[in-house]
């Protein structure tokens, strides 16, 4: 028969499975809405093996511990309370529908407020539940108040057929036996806020000799850490609470490949990180929010033949740092805020990146690579010396990438393209500019495109939406493509209105619609309504969900 | 005995289900599992001969496009897999295509494991029904709705979460 009909519905032949995997590259709302389409979708959604329960799908609400507390009316905890048992009820038929009639499931993710120890006990006798299905990944996301934890069933750290756990807000006694623990397939172990003391931690690393990945977040009811002995380990990731002073962290795993350490301690108290020598294979290195002398940096650094990835972020205490590696291919440099002056002599480095909110002066031999600066600046602080500095700071370092977060709010950025002229400026030509802005208004966009363009000539122009601010984005297109500039030229200054060709969009966000890439009045009318419906679906989806994926809009300046 | 570099094939040819041959050389076939497997299987074996691999249930005009898929990515097998170039290839690829080759080349996908050709497929058609109503969805994939009014309103009111 013709192979070209398209007009017979093929899809709903694909095999379960595929459609299945079809709908893991959903979110979990979109997929449960195909099970609308037809009855073979309706099936296929019913079958999906990966069973996502999360209260927020009821009810952004439903994570309210005390609404009684929060002077909620009656009326409103009334809802909550509907929903809360819709919820219950949905994990409930999942939970015995799937076993029931012998389907497979290879996720299970579970997030709930437990308001009350009766919720405590249902989710044991899910527990339960879960553990007799053969399942492949398992992630308990339970919120419960201050001081108090849930206790998870021992029955979870017997299930052999799990490759990922994820835990969050349990509390994990140390009363069971070491023998207990028969996670025998286990390859990542992720716990956050999760309760815990030394020993079981150390239980945990001795009874799965199968993990790769074992991962600490914001785990209290421990001081120190010494994680050795083991053969599978490449990857460790350790974030301290931050009521926890960690005292010592200590490393000796010959398979380890990768650490990242992170701490949010405010008093920035030191800490003692031994990676011992005999971590041969360690590839990748991030360090944020401890103080690091620059010694003992560099020492770690030369011991570790292999060391391709650095992260800094936090404090470098030095005004000067020095740092030399020949097999070093990735440095990030991010928020060392006493740094002045550093020298890399790092010649295999193919991406440096720089976040902060000084410009310091860096000397990178390395090839140029790709060079990516961030830069935070408040909006009072933009003045002609500020962008002066900016152009020879991008100079200097041959960045080709920046990011400018502005913040603040000011009537009127302080630049004044009158203090330019006679000042013999060439702007830096830049692959790509970023603005990120948490400002809310600005009295003069002309002029931060002014003092932008006189320091700065980017091909490629994104703006970072956001959804509580869709004016300052409108107002800074406006400004960009305004007809009849109120140009700033004079003899010896050049005004970039004259040397700007034109403005394309690249359309690169989804739901936007344009005949043409210039950007012309037309163009700018519909990207203004856009905007604005941009940032009123956004709002709702920050109110209903919680999180946003960033969306760009990217222009090619054609200088 | 002959080494071991002797008794590696270069090349192997592939049978479709309409009896046509291709000749595929080895780095862009290996991008199939299965046909890496028949090739594994036979060097292991030692043979010299040119192998046939007859592939029953993948027509001809399917095969072309999934080995010109696995040739574009043999070209890049040594890069990183975040290849932009790459990445934006396999975008206008799967863009040319009608939804009843879309769903060919990807059961061919499955059937010869090229696990990124049916990753690429699925998460075509994924964002393709993404922000899509249902009955869009039907519209564009001519699926026929075999629900009563009464059905579909209670499925609606049941999963009335996943509406909001």
């Amino acid at each position: 028969m013709g192979e070209r009909t398209c007009s017979v519905d093929r899809i709903s032949e694909l095999p379960d499975f595929i459609l299945h995997h079809v709908l893991s590259f959903l979110s979990t709302k979109e997929a449960a809405r195909t099970g609308l389409i037809s009855k073979r979708w309706q099936y296929v959604w019913e079958t999906f093996p990966i069973l996502d329960c999360n209260e927020w799908f009821f009810g952004r609400e439903l994570d309210i511990l005390n609404p009684k507390e929060l002077g909620l009316p009656k009326d409103e905890r009334r809802k909550i309370f509907d929903r809360r048992q819709k919820f219950l009820s949905y994990v409930d038929e999942k939970l015995q529908r799937f076993p029931e009639e012998n389907l497979c499931v290879n996720k299970f993710l579970l997030h709930i407020t437990l308001v009350s120890n009766n919720l405590a006990s249902r989710v044991d006798a899910w527990m339960d539940l879960v553990s007799d299905l053969s399942v492949r990944e398992l992630d308990l996301y339970l919120t419960v108040g201050k001081e108090r934890f849930y206790v998870l069933p021992l029955k979870v750290l017997a299930m052999e057929s799990l490759r990922i756990l994820n835990l969050r807000g349990c509390l994990l006694s140390s009363s069971f036996n070491r023998n207990a623990i028969k996670l025998t397939s286990l390859i990542q172990l992720h716990l956050r806020d999760v309760s815990i003391d030394e020993e079981t931690i150390q239980d945990l690393i001795f009874s799965i000799r199968s993990m790769e990945v074992f991962s600490l977040k914001n785990c209290l009811g421990f001081e120190n850490l010494e994680i050795c002995d083991h053969d599978k380990l490449k990857k460790i990731v350790y974030h301290p609470h931050k009521d926890l002073k960690v005292k010592k962290f200590s490393i000796n795993l010959p398979t380890l490949e990768e650490l990242d350490f992170c701490s949010v301690d405010k008093d920035k108290t030191a800490c003692e990180i031994v990676v011992n020598s005999a971590c041969q294979n360690l590839k990748r290195l991030s360090l944020c929010g401890i103080p690091i002398d620059t010694n003992w940096l560099q020492s770690m650094v030369s011991s570790f033949p292999l060391l391709e990835h650095l992260f800094l972020g936090g404090c470098v205490l030095q005004q000067v740092m020095k740092l030399s590696s020949s097999v070093l291919k990735e440095t990030y440099l991010c928020n060392c805020r006493k740094l002045v002056e550093a020298e890399f002599d790092t010649p295999n480095v193919h991406l440096f990146e720089y976040r902060g909110k000084k410009m310091p002066r860096l000397n990178l031999n390395s090839i140029t690579g790709d060079r990516v600066a961030g830069l935070s600046v408040r909006l009072n602080n933009m003045d002609n010396s500020w962008f002066l500095k900016l152009n020879s700071f991008l100079r200097d370092n041959k960045f080709h990438d920046l990011t400018l977060s502005m913040t603040g709010s000011v009537k009127k950025i302080p630049f004044s393209a009158k203090g330019f002229m006679g000042i013999q400026i060439s702007p830096f030509k830049l692959n790509n500019m970023t603005l990120v802005t948490h400002a809310l208004t600005l009295g003069n966009y002309a002029g931060l495109l002014d003092g932008l363009f006189c320091s700065v000539r980017p091909q490629i122009l994104s703006l970072e939406l956001n959804y509580y601010s869709p004016e300052f984005l409108k107002r800074l297109l406006k400004s960009l493509v305004v007809d009849k500039p109120k140009c700033c030229c004079s003899e010896e200054f050049q005004c970039w209105r004259h040397m700007l060709k034109d403005v394309k969009l690249i359309n690169n966000v989804k739901g936007f619609q344009s005949t043409t890439s210039v950007l012309n009045a037309m163009t700018l009318k519909n990207l203004t309504e856009f905007l604005d419906e941009w940032a009123i679906e956004a709002h709702k989806t920050v109110q209903s969900f919680g999180t946003l994926i960033g969306d760009t809009l990217s222009f090619h300046l054609c200088w | 005995m002959a080494s071991s570099s002797s008794s590696s094939l270069s090349r192997v040819v592939v049978k479709s289900s309409d009896n046509n041959l291709f000749v595929v050389n080895k780095k862009v076939a290996s991008q199939s599992q299965l046909l890496k497997q028949c090739i594994d299987n036979m060097e292991e074996k030692g043979t010299n001969d040119v192998i046939l691999i007859p592939l029953s249930n993948v027509t001809s005009n399917i095969l072309t496009l999934v080995l010109e898929y696995c040739e574009k990515h043999a070209d890049f097998a040594d890069d990183d897999n975040n290849n932009q170039e790459l990445k934006q290839w396999d975008h206008e690829f799967l863009k040319k295509f009608d939804y009843a080759t879309l769903n060919s080349l990807t059961m061919a996908a499955d059937y010869m494991v090229t696990k990124s050709l049916l990753n690429l497929c699925c998460q075509f058609i994924a964002d393709s029904i993404k922000d899509l109503t249902v009955q869009q969805i039907r519209q564009i994939f001519d699926i026929k709705n075999d629900f009563t009014p009464q059905e579909e309103a209670d499925i609606k009111n049941e999963n009335a979460w996943a509406f909001r």
